[in-house]
């Protein structure tokens, strides 16, 4: 082993407690923005960037916010346009959730669907939901009740008809 | 019947968790993954870097795209075959994969397919960004050339070696040398970047010219030289990256690329089909150590071998407006072009096709999914070694499923732990790691002290190391830089048939320090050690030997503690949220658990709730699909 290899090493038992904190914040916030396929490779991809750049990435404050948007750059750029977070193989169950909602979601703008997604959907605070996306509480908070309410009158629209 | 939108959307979310399978370290690092596994120090030291971000992304992203794929399988695509569903009246040209990928028309003898994806290049290109200036001959190498990095300085550290000329650049000192791979470097740093600049058929004033007319290119593309520092030839330019290892177009990465990925024993081959502008292929050619014109199919070729680099030798030529470039280790020439010859590209059927045979399966249980060794041949197949927990006892926040793996060990080390006994200080501890390295490299100096010995301060701990003659490497670790300095000295490598086989103490310890743990050795050959993961962050594990030289390295507070009765430590990082518990076992290794957010006494509660199953009851309890 080498002092190359000692130093990689330590990097990777650092890496590895980082990935403890935040792999799963990561890759679920990725995940609510473009959903379960996209999601997952842009959170490869984010933590890939951050295990390359260890160093930097240890020291910075808010790590997850800056990996979510290295993640968010790298699924743009395999798909530069509005991603629905439903597809790619996942089940839903129609019995329990309505079609028209998924088609709703993903009609969203990319902010409220993060934000309705996380709030609503994964049971995230406001306060951890604005950590991630680099937003003010209240600004979730809004993202989020004007995403529901548009899924709420979406819904209500397809059943009225 | 669906319920009320907020009901329907915790449902959703809960769907999504469940198919969102957790992220390996092994698939960022590329560690133990097939795909990752090309030896990246048979690469030129100066190229490392680039290659070993490229292939663990390459890796990671294999592994990512597998397990898509195989959501996808479940989903879309039941038994009937997609050929069997067309229609029998319309005869359709069958759709053309993406990114210009390739298969084999063929099957090629001993080679396996190991690794597929279509990916787009990595975020952090822009540490990579090269630009290149040449001629406009089609033989670029032929003539004068420069290709030019710059980069942060905090990004990475530019090839450096000690045989250099200082001149001047402008107000700093820049370095000119040799470089290994060939060509004449200029390094020097100004306003918190490198530039790292390298001439092939140029004079040095010509070189430190054009450094001198270097500066930070206004879109944050690396550098570009002013044309009063370039020599009149110099009249094409291209910027790029450095992929596998070949350069790439600033065009290229930003569409679509197809990888793909073979192995025949230890002989590999990879091929990265690409868009770029036809007339940016050539600048590949430039640095390459020769450059052997060819064709594939009739279809203009080049191979290029790399200086220091024996084993390896690519291809590139071009089909259906894509370029394709075939890197190799160990492949003749020859091959390298016949099995050019059999790539075809590929339709959507054959490409998925491809994707599938490559998609480990999901949370697979270990060995199968990463050709890992069979798991038990240190840690005996009793009833301890397959540690299970109540998962209710997790609090499931973040949403992920309970999986289990084996892990490994990759490099083989004597580790061991020095300290005070009586009184037992376990906040202070010294660790002694000895391995061997067919690799090692001598290190730089430090001033006043051994020529052999690097020092690493990480602000929590100093770490020592000395590389012996015979590449045996000697590390020791802690906090008294003095300390470990007498330490080092009196640790002595031993062997057995010219094996290593641990160290020996060979004089007075300093400062009262004991032998608290004895060497022991962790490797590869240890086997594979059972881990189970539950809800992303909390994990328990088998380590091989005992607790404290895990801890020792973390150079944090330590607290024993009792579990069960059996020895324990105790270690936690408030700043991180990062706790550990360690359990000594009877049969000398370690019940590990690791969580994120926990308090001492939880962890504790946790390791007391820890049960033991035997091999076969472990596996049929967690190798479920997911």
């Amino acid at each position: 082993m080498t002092g190359f290899d000692e130093s990689s090493q330590r990097h990777r038992d650092e890496f590895e407690r980082f990935m403890r904190t935040a792999e799963e914040r990561l890759r679920i916030a990725l995940t609510a923005s473009f959903g379960v396929a996209d999601g997952r490779i842009a959170a490869v991809d984010a933590l890939s960037w951050a295990w390359e750049n260890w160093e930097r990435v240890k020291e910075m404050s808010n790590p997850v916010g800056y990996l979510y948007r290295v993640g968010q750059t790298s699924a743009r750029r395999i798909r530069p346009r509005p991603i629905p977070v439903i597809g790619d193989g996942v089940h839903v169950d129609v019995q329990r959730i309505s079609p028209e909602l998924v088609k709703a979601i993903s009609d969203l703008s990319d902010q409220q669907r993060t934000a309705v997604m996380l709030v609503h959907a994964f049971g995230w605070t406001v306060r951890d939901v604005g950590e991630v996306l680099d937003l003010a509480p209240s600004t979730v908070q809004t993202h989020s009740e004007r995403a529901l309410a548009r899924l709420r009158d979406t819904l209500e629209e397809t059943h009225a008809h | 019947m669906p319920t009320d939108t907020r009901t329907q959307l915790l449902d959703l979310g809960n769907d999504l968790r469940r198919d969102s399978t957790p992220i390996t370290l092994d698939e960022i690092a590329g560690a133990g993954h097939p795909a990752a596994s090309v030896n990246l120090k048979r690469i030129p030291s100066s190229r490392r870097n680039v290659e070993r971000a490229t292939f663990a992304r390459a890796a990671a992203l294999v592994a990512t795209a597998a397990a898509v794929v195989g959501l996808v399988v479940i989903a879309h695509r039941p038994d009937a075959s997609p050929l069997a569903d067309r229609p029998n009246s319309t005869v359709l040209p069958a759709p053309v994969a993406p990114a210009g990928a390739l298969v084999l028309d063929n099957d090629a003898p001993g080679w396996e397919l190991r690794g597929a994806t279509v990916d787009q290049q990595a975020t952090d290109a822009e540490l990579f960004i090269r630009r290149i200036y040449a001629t406009d001959d089609q033989r670029p190498e032929d003539g004068p050339s420069l290709v030019v990095e710059s980069f942060d300085v905090d990004a990475r550290t530019p090839e450096l070696t000690t045989s250099t000329a200082t001149v001047s650049i402008g107000v700093v000192d820049g370095f000119l040398f040799d470089r290994a791979a060939g060509g004449r470097g200029l390094v020097f740093e100004t306003d918190g970047f490198w530039y790292d600049l390298t001439a092939y058929n140029l004079t040095d004033p010509q070189l430190v010219a054009a450094g001198e007319a270097a500066q930070r290119s206004d879109d944050g593309n690396g550098a570009v030289v002013d044309p009063s520092g370039l020599p009149d030839q110099l009249t094409t330019e291209a910027v790029g990256v450095v992929g596998e290892p070949w350069f790439l177009s600033l065009s290229a990465i930003d569409n679509p690329m197809s990888f793909v990925r073979w192995e025949s024993g230890t002989r590999s081959m990879w091929l990265q089909s690409f868009e770029q502008d036809p007339t940016i292929d050539r600048f590949q050619r430039i640095g390459a150590a020769t450059v052997v014109d060819t064709t594939v199919n009739g279809q203009p070729a080049f191979i290029r071998t790399i200086e220091g680099q024996a084993d390896f030798r690519s291809i590139t030529w071009r089909t259906n407006g894509h370029a394709h470039s075939l890197g190799s280790l160990g492949v003749s020439e020859q091959d390298l072009v016949r099995f050019a010859e059999t790539l075809r590209p590929a339709t959507t059927v054959e490409w998925d096709a491809v994707l599938d045979a490559v998609a480990p399966p999901i949370a697979c249980l270990g060995v199968e999914c990463a050709g890992l060794p069979e798991p038990g041949s240190i840690v005996p197949a009793g009833v301890e070694s397959f540690p299970t927990i109540d998962e209710t006892l997790i609090p499931d926040d973040g949403g992920s499923l309970t999986y289990a793996q084996y892990s490994y060990f990759g490099d083989t080390t004597w580790i061991g732990v020095l300290g005070v006994a009586d009184p037992p200080i376990l906040d202070d501890l010294v660790t002694v790691m000895v391995s061997t390295a067919s690799d090692a490299e001598p290190l730089p100096t430090q001033p006043g002290r051994s020529s052999d010995i690097a020092e690493y301060d990480y602000g929590t701990g100093i770490k020592l190391v000395r590389t012996l003659p015979d590449n045996t490497v000697v590390v020791v670790q802690g906090r008294d830089i003095d300390q470990l300095y007498r330490v080092l000295d009196n640790i002595e490598p031993t062997t057995i048939d010219g094996d290593l086989s641990g160290y020996e103490l060979i004089g007075e310890l300093p400062d009262s320090l004991e032998e608290l743990s004895e060497p022991f050795r962790r490797g590869p050959d240890n086997g594979s050690f059972p881990k189970l993961l539950v809800h992303g962050y909390f994990d328990i594990t088998i380590l091989p030997g005992p607790p404290l030289p895990v801890v020792s390295g973390w150079l944090g507070p330590v607290e024993q503690l009792s579990v069960g009765g059996r020895p324990a430590l105790f270690h936690s990082e408030p700043q991180n949220g990062f706790a550990f518990v360690g359990v000594s076992l009877a049969d000398g290794n370690t019940l590990a658990l690791t969580g994120g957010g926990f308090s001492r006494q939880e962890m504790i509660d946790l390791a007391n709730s820890v049960e033991f199953l035997d091999e076969q009851t472990w596996k049929d309890r967690y190798n479920n699909p997911r």
